[in-house]
């Protein structure tokens, strides 16, 4: 039986009647009717509001100029300083947060192929701005997940995305997917142990693309030197990053493409051997076989890969893995 | 930016509502609870009036809008149910096959929907969930893996 054929032959199926998509189209008429009815409203009472701000403004800055003068002169307070070190993740994170800790700053730059990623906090998902990256990637930023942000500029400083109001990135055919892979000091990289079930949110403002990734299953490993990669390709593998004699990862010369490492820098006091096992102990990930053919049915090559599975353990010559105890 | 017209809106909804009926059905299982999710995510789009590039975005931006709106609503009825969703039958016509992905994890298909159904690659896919590539590699194969196992079981039956 060919499982694809009978799966679309099922789907089929499921289908919209004429009178029901008829409906459908009807519903959203009227919809769009009341929105602009809304919408022309919303204009004429928000011009009328606007003009009366504006007096008020006006005599406000008379009456206050003098008092405004003086506070120029004010030192900046400690505060303030704080919040300036992290202005720059302000769309995305609210400021009493990163002012209180619970935003943890980081704040390290790299440079690859035309682009500027700074590393720039790592942070809750409780701690986001809803309205930049919720409305933005559809409201599943989990709350007690674990965050590494990051910023991404074009050098020449060009948007990413080029949409209307920089919040859609649902363009399958265009923009970097910068994908990301978490590795652990000592062990061999895996294409996605750290990474499964974890998402990428986006948000850009300014041609400044944020990048938030979920780093929850690394935050265990805070005492094996957790590090993130940024990289175009789909899987971190032998023929993107290696391991020197020292058991250091490094980017293989012959790959051109996107490229960062990170230290994630994580305390050491948040490592959590039970959650460390847990994660080891998940279903195997991709066999060579699999992942091989995965690659072939989509008219790729992938015969440098060597199957390197996430708990194997590096030898103390940092050469051969090991199967880990 | 011109606001949608009639004639506009007619042709998302008949270009597009089949196919994101049935990526809400993939998450849902429910015919009417998937015919809300679509209606939810035109109306989106009607509050949003984005751009789009060319009608394989158009179609891209719906079905992920439309898999989040399922999502949410599928979590929703998790959270607020005392019993386990009840499951529409599936039609006859592959029963086995629709029946058994509708059995597998969500996050399994969701993907092998857009995969085997929508046909888009594996980065496209990444793309459109905002997931890593890796990870909808292991979601596609795991899921293909439980599929392969329940359709063996079924065949030993």
């Amino acid at each position: 039986m060919n499982v694809q054929r009978a799966y679309q032959t099922a789907m089929d199926e499921i289908a919209f009647s004429e009178t029901e998509l008829h409906r459908l189209q009807q519903s959203l008429h009227r919809a769009s009717e009341e929105q602009e009815e809304f919408q022309l409203t919303h204009t004429i009472q928000k011009n009328h509001v606007l003009r009366l701000l504006l007096i008020a403004a006006l005599v406000l800055l008379v009456a206050f100029s003098a008092a405004a003068a003086v506070r120029f002169f004010v030192p900046k307070k400690l505060s303030d300083e704080l919040q300036l070190n992290i202005s720059s993740l302000q769309p995305v994170v609210n400021l009493s947060d990163a002012a209180s800790g619970s935003v943890t700053t980081v704040q390290k730059t790299q440079y690859t192929n035309g682009l500027v990623i700074t590393f720039e906090a790592i942070a809750k998902g409780k701690c986001f701005v809803e309205n930049s990256w919720q409305s933005a990637n559809g409201g599943n930023v989990e709350d007690e997940s674990t965050y590494a942000i990051f910023t991404i500029r074009s050098e020449d400083g060009s948007p990413f995305y080029g949409n209307q109001d920089g919040k859609d990135f649902t363009q399958p055919y265009q923009a970097p997917n910068f994908g990301y892979n978490l590795l652990l000091e000592g062990y061999a990289p895996n294409p996605s142990a750290l990474i499964d079930h974890h998402n990428i949110f986006n948000y850009e403002e300014n041609n400044v693309l944020y990048k938030a990734y979920d780093i929850t299953d690394a935050v265990p490993f805070a005492d094996k030197h957790p590090y993130i990669i940024i990289n175009d390709g789909m899987i971190v593998s032998p023929d993107i990053m290696r391991i020197d004699k020292d058991g250091e990862f490094y980017f293989d010369e012959h790959y051109t493409g996107i490229r960062a490492m990170f230290d994630l820098n994580l305390n050491p006091a948040l490592a959590d051997p039970a959650k460390q096992a847990e994660v080891l102990e998940r279903d195997p990930l991709f066999t060579y076989d699999e992942i091989v053919a995965l690659f072939a049915e989509e008219g790729r090559s992938y015969d440098n890969y060597t199957p390197l599975v996430f708990n194997e353990v590096i030898d103390e010559d940092g050469t051969e893995p090991a199967t880990a105890q | 930016m011109e606001p949608f017209t009639g004639k506009d809106i007619d042709q998302i909804v008949e270009h597009n509502a089949q196919h994101m009926l049935r990526a809400a059905y993939a998450v849902l299982h429910s015919n009417s609870d998937a015919q809300d999710a679509v209606q939810d995510a035109f109306l989106i789009l009607l509050k949003k009036q984005p751009t789009f590039r060319d009608a394989s975005h158009e179609k891209a931006w719906l079905l992920r809008v439309t898999i989040n709106i399922a999502k949410n609503e599928a979590k929703r009825k998790r959270r607020f149910a005392d019993e386990p969703p009840q499951e529409t039958a599936a039609p006859e016509s592959g029963e086995d096959v629709l029946s058994f992905v509708l059995q597998l994890p969500e996050p399994y298909r969701i993907v092998i929907h857009l995969y085997y159904y929508e046909g888009y690659s594996i980065q496209e896919i990444a793309r459109l969930l905002h997931l890593p590539a890796a990870t909808v590699g292991t979601r596609l194969a795991r899921g293909r893996k439980q599929l392969k196992t329940m359709l063996e079981q079924e065949d030993a039956k």
